[in-house]
């Protein structure tokens, strides 16, 4: 905290000028076994220090690996120097809002620190998984059982007096199966991340999740060929929380927004959806992978209702996005080390429960498809069209659940998916998940209940 | 020497004195100027010193891997490696890390013009294709532009030493059309790695003309038609689909769709495919791949006949076959895993006209391709833009549009490939046609 205000101190930012410090410390362990053997037994120590300069209306920025004085003073420097250079070509000028200053340190909440846990017991814990995904047929050809603890501070200072100190901690098990007959292959994953410590792990039931993915795996190559077309679908928390993550979410990210890059511009207090639907971002629930008490601009996070009873009332801010809309910035600039700025991101996202069980909602589509377990997707935000695979699916028949497909994906366009749900259902579950935008990757939770939707493009093989 | 070969080389010395049987020490450092611009005009630009040092350490044949992002902390990695890979389980399919080879030599892999050319300049050259995206002002154009100067270098326990430095120039143009309601995205490209390859007004062009015709994009009906991929499209699903297919760990672990298949015919006979990291300038251009193995130029597919996998040294190790040099590594600690370089897809017999004139009904997919899940056969893709073609003629845009096929389908049902090629990036595709494929649609 010293060492950075030190550096602020050589710098008299004229009104309007904007400096801060980011002091990044990430360390990382992954273990991975596959079928028996370990790929990888791995460490690794991320550490350095991000600078920022909004000086005339336009940003500088640099990095340096070292916390020496002299070092972050030739970094700050550069950041400033790139600022002036790149003045001339700005627009509309940068701004940071003055008023909001913050102060805080959260400490790492974990009741076991994985970095205390031996090495030894991490692999004990991978090999057993990885032994119960592959017991289950010998027709699982590759199974991974991989586990992933990272520990991370980091320590923000800028020259309108915020000083921060957090600590979080991400953790997960995943296990995954590949299952083979002659040339068909099916692939089925799982996996359990929180933002507590090493007693996550402990919660994990290995015998249970292994059997729960190899199973998976092996009935998938019985399984039938998914419909295709446009069909009325149920989808389930997984695909909800993807759904509202990717295709909606991205949408409500500030910077977009004010890019003209989103199709949800100009419409704070406008129907986005029918009034079944509220959608919460909430970075402060604890656990959660979307867990961050405050942002990388050290902006304290709270709650966020993004949509409520169908009405968009609340966009994604950084500093900069909320002075241009001139509201309380909410805590969503996030960055993935020292070695990227800031941008706007996601916490925990989710749309809130509705009332119906799964089998009303099976009735509610009749004829269609149930979408289950996601399998990863991308949007276009701009024209607010969207992909997503999942793993696995379930034909809908007469109201009633019926055999296993093979992985569905869907596509549509996302305000017309929110304006055409038919039910929102009870069953309310939250999920982990890794966001990608502009080469970045932030730890996200996603989630809701399972939801039904009129005429969704269903297809794929 | 270099500061990296030298700061790898202490580092494999340690290793072998902890005790080590095979270490190796692998540390990249690039330095990036990039600018980002949003309603086309600049927002900023930043400085960022872009690598660290990862270090792969083989006791008993356990490996241990480190990685830290500070060059001069090394000595402390190795430590760690060595202390990981004591206390992990060993590998009995582990062979041996690479030995020290000859290495072949590429051309334009490090351009003085460009590494010497001012940020300023390359600003002010990258705004005036901004703001031909901008149609002048009418369209919405963000983008981003990023300049980078770097080394590599990979020394072994077993002798292997060699550093190898490059330049590189990537940007992206983004143009969005808007007409009431209607909106449609178009996008243009910078890859390169000499400032003759800076081609910000090219890059404009493309992606505002690419936006303003993707207006009107219409929803189609579900049927089975014919589908042509424009040539980012073609090589982008040859690269995927085949890249996933002949990866020889993939191949080893069975969880490729191909396996026993050297000299079959595992796609159609006009489908010839090279991969050559020797091409001057290529964006997968190297003398070595990853871990310090000679890169070789191989023949992939030859007339739709299957003729080699693409191996690094463990999968070659497994396979027992020789390596391919295709190693590369996705982050510092990631073991590398074979992944192809440059690729070659020879040209056909078609004039690109006659692709879509001889089509009675099917969607032209532009700027994509297809995907395959991963360890699967099955291929589900949105058009993320394209265009309807009924009697032989460009109909109109769509959107809400899937494609759904498998490996093996793509792989035969190629009937067509364009006389006309794209070079970009070093690699090179002609447009290709597939019969009938599963299209979902939202009308």
């Amino acid at each position: 905290m010293d060492r950075a205000r030190g550096v602020l101190e050589h710098f008299s930012p004229e009104k309007g000028d904007f400096l801060d410090v980011r002091f990044f410390i990430g360390e990382t362990t992954n273990i991975a076994i596959r079928n028996g053997v370990a790929d990888q037994t791995s460490s690794q120590a991320n550490v350095g220090a991000a600078l920022r300069a909004l000086i005339g209306g336009a940003w500088g920025f640099s990095t340096t690996t070292s916390f020496g004085e002299d070092a972050l003073l030739d970094a700050m420097w550069t950041a400033v120097n790139m600022a002036k250079a790149m003045a001339k070509s700005i627009g509309e000028p940068g701004v940071v809002p003055e008023e909001y200053v913050y102060e805080g340190n959260a400490p790492l909440k974990v009741a076991s620190d994985p970095r205390e846990i031996a090495m030894e017991e991490k692999i004990r814990v991978a090999v057993e998984l990885d032994e119960h995904i592959r017991g289950v047929s010998d027709r699982i050809k590759v199974s991974t059982a991989s586990l992933s603890d990272t520990v991370r501070r980091e320590v923000i200072v800028n020259s309108l007096g915020t000083e921060v100190d957090v600590s979080n901690c991400y953790i997960s098990v995943r296990g995954n199966a590949t299952a083979r007959e002659g040339s068909l292959i099916q692939n089925a994953g799982e996996s359990v991340g929180s933002t507590w410590g090493w007693e996550t792990v402990e919660e994990v039931d290995p015998v249970e999740m292994g059997a729960l993915v190899g199973k998976r795996a092996v009935a998938l190559l019985e399984a039938e060929k998914p419909p295709s077309g446009r069909l009325d679908i149920v989808m389930d928390p997984s695909l909800v929380g993807l759904f509202i993550h990717e295709a909606f979410g991205h949408a409500m990210e500030a910077d977009g927004i004010q890019g003209n890059m989103s199709v949800l511009k100009d419409k704070i207090g406008s129907k986005v959806g029918v009034p079944e639907i509220t959608v919460i971002d909430d970075p402060t629930i604890e656990g959660l992978r979307g867990y961050y008490p405050y942002d990388s601009e050290g902006t304290r996070t709270r709650r966020r209702v993004m949509v409520e009873d169908g009405v968009q009332k609340e966009f994604y801010h950084s500093l900069e996005t909320a002075a241009r809309m001139g509201v309380e910035p909410n805590g969503a600039a996030r960055a993935m080390d020292y070695n990227w700025k800031p941008i706007v991101r996601m916490g925990n996202t989710y749309i809130d429960g509705g009332d119906m069980s799964i089998e009303e909602l099976c009735q509610e589509v009749g004829d269609g498809v149930f979408l289950k377990k996601s399998g990863g997707g991308y949007v276009n935000p701009s024209i607010g069209q969207f992909f997503f695979s999942t793993q696995e699916g379930q034909v809908i028949k007469g109201g009633e659940l019926g055999p296993l497909t093979q992985n569905v994906a869907m596509s549509g366009m996302t305000l017309e998916v929110l304006a055409n749900v038919m039910g929102v259902g009870k069953e309310h579950k939250m999920r982990s998940g890794s966001c990608g935008k502009g080469s970045q990757t932030a730890p996200v939770g996603m989630g809701g209940p399972n939801m039904a939707v009129k005429g969704v493009v269903v297809g794929g093989r | 020497m270099s500061d990296i070969l030298s700061a790898a080389k202490k580092g494999v010395s340690h290793g072998v004195a902890l005790g080590a049987d095979q270490v190796e020490v692998y540390i990249a450092n690039q330095q990036q100027t990039r600018i980002s611009v949003r309603k086309a005009h600049v927002i900023g630009g930043d400085v960022v010193e872009m690598g660290g040092a990862g270090v792969r350490v083989y006791v008993g044949g356990a490996l241990g891997v480190s990685a830290t992002s500070r060059i001069g902390e090394v000595k402390g990695a190795v430590e760690r490696a060595y202390q990981l890979a004591k206390g992990t389980i060993s590998d009995p399919e582990f062979k041996s890390l690479p030995e020290p080879s000859e290495y072949g030599t590429v051309e334009g892999l490090y351009d003085e013009g460009l590494a010497n050319a001012p940020f300023e300049v390359l600003t002010e050259g990258f705004m005036e294709g901004v703001k031909l995206a901008s149609g002048d002002g009418e369209l919405t154009v963000s983008g981003s532009l990023t300049k980078g100067i770097g080394e590599v270098a990979v020394v072994n326990s077993l002798g292997v030493e060699c550093e190898v430095r490059g330049t590189s120039i990537g940007g992206s143009i983004g143009t969005k059309a808007e007409r009431g309601e209607d909106v449609a995205m178009g996008r243009g490209s910078i890859i390169g790695r000499s400032l003759e390859e800076f081609n910000p007004v090219e890059a404009g062009k493309e992606a505002a003309e690419k936006a303003i015709a993707r207006l009107g994009a219409k929803k189609v009906s579900t049927g089975t038609m014919d589908l042509i991929l424009d040539f980012r499209s073609a090589r982008g699903s040859i690269a995927g689909v085949l890249g996933t297919g002949v990866n020889g760990l993939s191949v080893a672990l069975g969880n490729s769709f191909l396996s026993d298949n050297i000299g079959d015919e595992v796609a159609s006979p006009i489908l010839t495919v090279v991969d050559d990291p020797f091409i001057p300038g290529g964006a997968g251009s190297r003398p070595f791949d990853a871990e310090g193995a000679p890169a070789t130029r191989l023949k992939i597919l030859d007339g739709g006949v299957l003729k080699t996998f693409i191996t690094d040294s463990y999968s070659a190790g497994r396979l027992g076959i020789s390596n391919t040099g295709n190693a590369s590594r996705r982050g510092m600690t990631s073991k590398p895993a074979p992944s192809l370089t440059n690729i070659l897809i020879s040209p056909g017999t078609w004039a690109l006209d006659e692709l879509i004139s001889e089509t009675k009904r099917g969607i032209l997919m532009e700027d994509g391709g297809l995907r395959a899940r991963p360890s699967s056969t099955n291929i589900s893709s949105m058009v993320n833009s394209g265009h309807y073609i009924e009697d032989g003629e460009v109909v109109h845009p769509v959107k809400n549009t899937m494609v759904g096929t498998t490996v093996f389908e793509f792989l035969k049902n190629i009937e067509g490939l364009s006389r006309e090629v794209l070079l970009e990036g070093g690699s090179t595709s002609p447009a290709l046609k597939l019969k009938e494929i599963k299209v979902s649609g939202g009308r």
